[in-house]
């Protein structure tokens, strides 16, 4: 299985570097982990992406030591432009299985499951879409 | 996006699918369809063999629990819907169905009730994922019931 993993550093997208790793251990998967600086970016903590080009090195060069130490194959990559964008293109131009990535909520709604990169991403992907939801909750009536 | 196709086994992976799956309708003003697929048919033999019909019966049970469970949610949610109960293999009737309505997207919960409900894809998902030439979309979230955590 080729997976794609959308990466950014962010909490968010650590528990998708997790399961990524859980899913492809022990198989003869092989990772693209894709960091995408948009290009407003800055350095700033208060939200957005901290981009500045060290970071997002980083934070690829972190996740792709993590796959490593547990035996699975992988590739980094990084890219500027727009986050959507870039994921999809990155799924256009080679074959995957599957993207995983967060679902980050950027935006006003804050009721919204789904940030606008994972919906731009669902939309448009040519292949399985794996989003990895910790704030995701269930009714009571179904437990 | 008009169309989007939901399975269901009542499982909490698929709760979550389900969710997600309301705010893409919502967001789209598609129109969702809920399946839930029952083992392959043992309904004859049940009939005449002796003290079968019992097993079916739990899992019409569960079948139609989930089924209204989803509908329920869609109803809150102001989204129009529609319901399948089908018998068979659950990914190649969920692709059957997928293909027929000519859905725009899938949408699976990770992992549901069989052997491997630990993993992070469970047959349902990755065979789904595999065999479907539709957009699917596989929800992991993190299986806390609501009452939980808030």
């Amino acid at each position: 299985m080729r997976i794609l993993l959308a990466y950014d550093g962010f909490d968010r997208s650590s528990r998708a570097l997790e399961e990524c790793a859980e899913l492809a251990a022990g198989t003869e998967a092989s990772v693209t982990v894709l960091s995408v600086v948009p290009p407003d970016a800055r350095g700033s903590k208060s939200g957005g992406h901290v981009g500045l080009r060290p970071h997002a090195h980083e934070d690829v060069a972190r996740a792709h030591a993590f796959l490593r130490e547990r035996g699975i194959d992988s590739v980094m990559r990084i890219a500027h432009g727009d986050p959507a964008e870039k994921i999809l293109e990155a799924a256009l131009v080679e074959p995957y299985d599957l993207i995983i990535m967060g679902s980050r909520r950027f935006g006003p709604l804050k009721r919204a499951l789904l940030g606008s990169v994972s919906r731009e991403v669902i939309r448009g992907a040519p292949c399985g879409v794996l989003v990895v939801a910790p704030e995701l909750r269930v009714p009571v009536a179904a437990s | 996006m008009k169309r989007i196709l939901v399975a269901t086994d009542g499982s909490l992976s698929a709760y979550e699918a389900i969710d997600m799956a309301l705010e893409l309708a919502v967001e789209h003003e598609a129109e969702l369809t809920f399946v839930h697929v029952l083992p392959p048919d043992d309904f004859i033999t049940g009939r005449v063999g002796p003290g079968r019909p019992i097993a079916h019966r739990v899992e019409m049970d569960e079948s139609e629990t989930a089924l209204r469970a989803a509908a329920e949610a869609a109803e809150k949610a102001g989204v129009s819907y529609a319901l399948e109960r089908i018998s068979g293999e659950t990914v190649d009737e969920i692709v059957a169905v997928a293909e027929g309505l000519e859905v725009d997207l899938i949408v699976v919960g990770s992992r549901g009730r069989g052997p491997l409900a630990g993993a992070i894809l469970g047959s349902v998902s990755s065979g789904v994922l595999k065999k479907a030439n539709r957009p699917v979309l596989i929800v992991r979230g993190s299986g806390i019931p609501a009452a939980a955590t808030v």
